[in-house]
């Protein structure tokens, strides 16, 4: 990453900072307007929905660009490789220039001529080994997917972008889980993936962007480990299913269930503990999500209530549990226990609430009324009124 | 800045202080979506055992407790802004209303009051969201009341639904412009009386979602009449696009602008067969002329 861009990067951090402190009333117009004026916009930075737009756009025009030239070459399925990798490297050469320029840098364009330079660059890979080179399983998709995790790693590092990283992690892992032995070094490099990259996370000479991805890989990291560990995976044997004739293993052992079974159990709590001592909310919210995949792994394998107890009692409980933490918090001195708070701080709670609307209409919206035939005579409505499932 | 926010910021900056009020409203929102559906099933396993009434008062008895702490705990009514400090106000409040439609959809089902006209129980919770939203100041209320009127008229206002709705699509098409419509001037009238002017987003939105989607509904339908539903699409969308832009209203104009562009893809592949390629060329020079649009609007629209 270059050096501007970093210098960049830190004075849209502190901008970003100051608009909170703003929003939240801790700072007057008059310090605000001194922030801003100390560190002045170093790149155009439009709000999300502009960058989305942009990158809806600039992808429609790229793959235009790709088919037509696709379709007006028709080349054979072993010349295909090199139409992919030009048009790979040229992407990619587009999203550098818009990346060095202060005006494009983040308005969306850059990230669609990445992301399609690199998904081109890849296929063009599989492309020249499988059609071209003829090599086949398993060598074949293992260069695949080790070319793909080494030109997102490149990605992220050069681009400083999270979701390239996290890509990266992922092709690694589907590597691993490739080779003999797939499901320990699932485990082997997800417990270093964590531990590398949790020492990173606050090292000063690295840009926000690069702290930013060092975080996605600890998450995936610990993503890694629990999926290696996790009973119904092992049962199911997810990892292994990733091998050529897989169809041939055993099932596992008694004794890796027995581990499995703890790992599935200790692992969530140990990473929410984990996350309240050092108090970083990715990994506490990592934890909580692994320990709700726990939960669901433990009713798949243990009946102890019919489903619609399950999902009440447990509804109510994570209810009644987040209200008893936000009133614990707020009756703490000046609102706050342990270096926790349940007030937003400098969040933007607006946004926030803006951006519940479409997972609740998506939820609970009523299905549309069905088509009035000529003779209906009703039937019935729906239990979809209030937006839930099942009808009668 | 004084001493005592230099100390705030700092320990926020270095982990000191760090709040978890997204991961306590995410799991209050976990919460509802798992009590509504686990009582969802419930009722659907029981209801013969248990028998109707039952099951619907001790729907509508729960629905009535969330309500009427919703009421104790909401800040007074005001036609402007007026959030809630209270975390869990927004889900207590959206149980509530969920539940006690649900009850109203059983009971309708049970009791067959309206007979054929039984749609007309969406319009019923439609205004009920609707009251709770004003009273309660919730988008996300009205969000559900807009959906649910949509739903009333036999559309579909959820993306992943993809279409209008089931049904004649030629109906349908007239019945999203004309529910778009009024959505849209709702959301206008509303903002222009300063009568709950914040929710101008909700209504607006919504309204341009159902009005484009009828117009793009006639563009791809399997109809001779697609060139005229261009011709309107175009029009609608450069006059949103318009007004989007002298209003400052983002979401809109990108609705527009994208809508257009499908729409124009129609027209680019409309017959068929030969020079893809020449197509596919002329697909990415529209695009460029729409990202170029985007790009412009948003100088303008900061610098306005």
């Amino acid at each position: 990453m270059k050096g501007e861009w970093v210098a960049a990067e830190r004075a849209e951090e502190v901008r970003a900072a100051a608009r909170g402190w703003r929003r939240a009333g801790a700072v007057s117009e008059g310090t605000f307007e001194e922030i801003l004026r100390r560190y002045p916009e170093p790149r155009a930075l439009p709000a999300p929905l502009w960058r989305i737009l942009a990158f809806v756009f600039g992808s429609f025009i790229l793959l235009a660009v790709f088919a037509a030239f696709l379709v007006a070459a028709g080349p054979n399925p072993s010349g295909a490789w090199v139409l992919c990798a030009v048009f790979g490297v040229a992407f990619i050469a587009i999203a550098e220039i818009q990346a060095r320029s202060p005006a494009m840098a983040l308005r969306g364009g850059a990230e669609a001529a990445g992301f399609w330079g690199l998904v081109l660059l890849v296929a063009g890979l599989f492309l020249l080994l499988e059609e071209d080179l003829h090599i086949s399983e398993p060598t074949g998709p293992n260069l695949v997917l080790l070319g793909a995790a080494l030109l997102l790693a490149l990605a992220a590092w050069r681009w400083g972008s999270p979701v390239w990283a996290f890509l990266a992690a992922v092709s690694l892992f589907l590597l691993l889980g490739r080779v003999p032995g797939g499901r320990l070094l699932w485990i082997v490099c997800g417990v270093a993936l964590t531990w590398a990259f949790e020492r990173l996370l606050d090292r000063p000479s690295w840009s926000p962007s690069h702290r930013r991805c060092a975080a996605v890989l600890v998450v995936a990291g610990l993503l890694g480990v629990y999926a290696a560990m996790n009973l119904y995976a092992l049962d199911h044997r997810f990892v292994e299913f990733l091998r050529e004739r897989a169809l041939d293993l055993p099932g596992p052992r008694f004794r890796e269930r027995i581990w499995s079974m703890l790992g599935t159990a200790i692992l969530p709590v140990a990473v929410i503990r984990w996350g309240i001592r050092s108090r970083r909310t990715f990994v506490l919210d990592t934890g909580l999500v692994l320990s709700a995949v726990s939960l669901v792994t433990l009713r798949f394998y243990v009946h102890v209530a019919p489903l619609w107890v399950v999902l009440t009692v447990s509804g109510g409980a994570v209810f009644l549990l987040a209200l008893a933490l936000n009133r614990w918090l707020s009756r703490g001195v000046e609102k706050e226990r342990d270096g926790f708070t349940a007030e937003p701080l400098f969040a933007d709670e607006a946004r926030l609430r803006a951006l519940e609307l479409v997972p609740v209409v998506a939820a609970h919206a009523p299905e549309a009324r069905p088509p009035v035939e000529a003779g209906y005579q009703g039937g019935g409505g729906s239990f979809g009124g209030g937006g839930a499932g099942g009808s009668f | 800045m004084t001493a005592s926010q230099a100390h705030l910021f700092s320990r926020v900056a270095r982990r000191e202080l760090v709040s978890v009020r997204l991961e306590i409203r995410a799991a209050l929102y976990a919460g509802v979506l798992l009590l509504t559906g686990g009582i969802a099933l419930f009722v659907k396993e029981n209801h013969e055992r248990i028998g109707p009434a039952a099951i619907g008062l001790a729907i509508g008895a729960i629905a009535a407790g969330c309500l009427a702490w919703a009421w104790r705990n909401a800040p007074p009514f005001t036609w402007g802004d007026a959030l809630s400090t209270h975390a869990a106000f927004d889900y207590v409040l959206l149980l509530g209303a969920l539940l006690a439609a649900a009850d109203l959809a059983y009971v309708e089902a049970q009791t067959k009051v309206l007979g054929p006209a039984w749609p007309w129980h969406l319009l019923v919770v439609s205004a009920f969201y609707a009251l709770l939203a004003v009273r309660f100041d919730s988008k996300m209320l009205l969000s559900l009341a807009l959906a649910s009127f949509a739903a009333w008229r036999g559309l579909a206002l959820s993306l992943p639904r993809a279409s209008l709705g089931p049904g004649d699509a030629s109906r349908l098409r007239w019945e999203a412009l004309a529910t778009g419509a009024l959505f849209v001037t709702i959301g206008i009238v509303s903002a222009r009386q300063r009568k709950k002017a914040h929710f101008e987003d909700v209504w607006v939105n919504g309204g341009i979602f159902l009005v484009l989607g009828g117009h793009l509904s006639g563009v791809f339908g399997r109809t001779e009449a697609w060139p005229a539903w261009l011709l309107a699409l175009l029009a609608v969308a450069a006059a949103i696009a318009v007004a989007a832009y002298l209003w400052k209203r983002t979401l809109p104009f990108a609705q527009a602008v994208l809508a257009a562009y499908l729409g124009l893809l129609r027209a680019v592949f409309s017959d068929g067969g030969g020079d893809v390629a020449a197509r596919m060329l002329l697909a990415a020079v529209l695009g460029c002329a729409a990202l170029a649009t985007v790009f412009l609007a948003h100088r303008r629209m900061r610098a306005l």
